[in-house]
């Protein structure tokens, strides 16, 4: 197990390396520097360019922001002088991780017992309002249904604030919930086609021929034995989640990591673009790795096929 | 058991069958696809799904050749009209907003309607939702094609060969996948400037993973099969084994899968338009409608509202079409 988590470990950082690499040469290449003020005076432009080390050779500037990144040091912004990147980055990290770790508390809590309820009420009318829901939640783009949820409930009901992030717990409902449909409806499908195999096989059998109530069946023995393959679409779910992030916090206009990056990605703030790229493949790697860990220690057939490998 | 005492031996007799018609078989034998096709015409969900999607289809290319009004003629007298559908006074389709005709009030000529309304350019909104979605199918098309070539293909060419190679092209797949794709695609719209083609290369550098994956995974069980070998035995070459033996049996994979991957096409190009850096102005697209409706929801909802309809009835139609194929295809996930 330690040499399975070992290996993987190596390979985030190797992911990483070669994304900070990509990302860095990519942005290379753009045209123009962030400098085209065609009034700056040619020693201006130097002192600017010296400021920011973009005089050095191409390999120097490469060495330099891969010795940053690694002490967590992203440059400068273009867009707000004088901030440091890793500053914009961790002052606006609080809302987004907020947001998503609600997001995908409710939408899992609600996917397995959407899930649970229609394979026990399988073929039922219930089953049918689950499953309704679940393609809903697949197919309306969380920005289409974040946009109609601030129309309708905030601004024609009064029920939520509109926007901004000021009114603490209240301000997150909205944004919370548009994100969490994805989640949901995912887990809500998963957790249907998990549970209805599991109702159908022996154990369950043996379980109601010595006498448990329907309810004893689904508590002691379905409901757990469905929810171990739940686990491994977590990690899908949250690469969900930082993209609808991005699209939910510019529509409520929370400062969170994801407005930073599309506001980022207008102005062509390329400091900041690059550390919250990095930003979120560290975060989405991490996840990844400590789900399929923890997958090994809830399901020991996964680890021994890890480590046969 | 009282009774059948009474009845004699002699009572029954031998039926006369022909042999021939012992060995008719009533029903007709149905290949796997014609299988997959009558369980799929069984499920309502996915036929209204098809017949919708090829209503959609056609309204789009249609678009091509005529609509209402013309999508990008900007008219600034006609600017935030309300739907009018004609002299029909049906409310939210008259054409009036909070009770006063706009359409009067901005004295446009008898005989002049627009359908959905008009933005704030005064272009007309149906014209814009219809060529809008032909852009959106377009990339989904793009996407299948990508899809069917480079996703087919890679997983085919890694899971047939194995070993390093097998190793090095995974190890690539790896890295593409563990950033998050819609990163992906923002950083080469940085690079290229925003427009059809770099949303077309951001797709074709990212849609395919996931086709590639599964159809390693197949391959893989199926490059060990007798069918293999006995091809492999008579001297094909690898590439005759593909395109003969292993693709007619991944075909239902690659079907599904493709379903799957144009509804995540739409929302994309919808995504990327709407944060900004997708199709520039002033072509319409469903991303770009959406991203002008929410700056007037406030005041004119149905800039928002109706070009929301149109992309979640395209991706919920794909998306049951899917469901239905996958479940017509693949018996054993259906339950």
């Amino acid at each position: 197990m330690i040499k399975y988590i070992l290996r993987r470990v190596g390979f985030l950082i190797l992911t990483l390396f070669l994304v900070a690499s990509i990302t860095f040469f990519l942005m290379k290449l753009l045209p123009g520097t962030p400098f085209n003020n065609p009034k700056l005076p040619a020693d201006q432009l130097a002192q600017l360019k010296a400021q920011y080390g973009l005089d050095k050779p191409v390999w120097q500037q490469y060495l330099n922001y891969l010795w940053g990144a690694v002490h967590g040091d992203f440059g400068t912004s273009y867009q707000f002088t004088g901030q440091k990147v890793s500053y914009l980055i961790s002052s606006r990290l609080g809302p987004s991780l907020q947001l998503g770790a609600q997001a995908m508390v409710v939408g899992t809590l609600l996917g397995i017992l959407l899930g649970a309820l229609a394979a026990i009420r399988k073929n039922t009318w219930v089953d049918a309002v689950a499953t309704i829901f679940a393609i809903l939640g697949r197919s309306i783009p969380n920005f289409v249904f974040a946009a109609l949820l601030q129309y309708f409930v905030a601004f024609k009901w009064g029920v939520l604030p509109v926007a901004l992030w000021e009114d603490g717990f209240s301000s997150s409902v909205l944004p919370t919930i548009a994100l969490a449909m994805a989640p949901l409806a995912n887990t809500a499908r998963f957790m249907r086609t998990e549970m209805v195999d599991v109702l159908s096989s022996d154990y369950i059998e043996l379980a109601r021929s010595k006498g448990d109530s329907q309810w004893q069946v689904v508590a002691r023995h379905a409901l757990r034995n469905s929810m171990i393959p739940v686990v491994t679409i977590i990690g899908p779910m949250a690469v969900d989640l930082m993209i609808g992030s991005m699209v939910v916090e510019n529509i409520f206009a929370i400062p969170g990591i994801g407005e930073q990056f599309v506001k980022s990605i207008t102005t062509n703030d390329y400091p900041v673009i690059m550390g919250l790229t990095i930003m979120y493949c560290f975060m989405l790697t991490v996840v990844i790795l400590i789900v399929d860990i923890l997958y090994g220690f809830i399901d020991p057939r996964i680890r021994l096929s890890g480590e046969a490998n | 058991m009282a009774a059948s005492k009474h009845i004699a031996p002699d009572a029954f007799k031998l039926a006369h069958v022909a042999a021939t018609e012992k060995e008719y078989i009533a029903a007709p034998a149905l290949t796997f696809s014609q299988d997959a096709m009558r369980r799929l015409k069984q499920n309502k969900a996915a036929v209204i799904s098809f017949w919708l999607l090829v209503i959609i289809f056609a309204a789009a290319l249609l678009s091509l050749v005529i609509t209402p009004h013309d999508p990008n003629a900007q008219n600034l007298n006609y600017t935030y009209l309300p739907p009018k559908w004609g002299d029909l006074n049906i409310p939210f389709f008259n054409g009036h907003e909070n009770g006063i005709d706009m359409y009067a009030r901005n004295q446009v000529p008898k005989g002049t309607y627009f359908l959905l309304g008009t933005d704030y350019l005064g272009r007309d909104l149906l014209s814009r939702i219809l060529v809008g979605t032909r852009i959106s199918l377009f990339i989904a098309v793009i996407a299948t094609l990508f899809d069917l070539v480079v996703g087919v293909g890679y997983g085919i060419i890694s899971g047939w060969n194995g070993g390093w190679i097998d190793t090095l092209m995974q190890r690539v797949i790896e890295i593409i996948s563990s950033v998050p794709n819609l990163v992906v695609v923002i950083l080469m719209l940085l690079v290229f400037k925003p427009g059809l083609k770099s949303i077309i290369v951001a797709i074709a550098v990212t849609s395919w993973i996931t086709m590639a994956r599964l159809i390693r995974a197949q391959t893989l069980k199926l490059k060990d099969q007798e069918f293999v070998l006995a091809a492999k035995t008579l001297g094909e070459s690898s590439f005759q084994i593909a395109l003969k033996h292993l693709v007619p049996n991944l075909s239902s994979t690659i079907i599904i899968q493709t379903m799957f991957t144009i509804p995540t096409a739409i929302f994309f190009e919808a995504f990327l338009s709407y944060i900004g850096i997708g199709l520039p102005a002033p072509t319409a697209s469903l991303g770009t409608l959406l991203n002008d409706g929410q700056k007037a929801l406030q005041t004119q909802p149905y800039l928002l509202i109706y070009p929301a309809i149109v992309i979640v009835v395209l991706m919920l139609a794909f998306n049951l079409l899917a469901d239905g194929l996958r479940d017509a295809f693949d018996p054993r996930s259906a339950h």
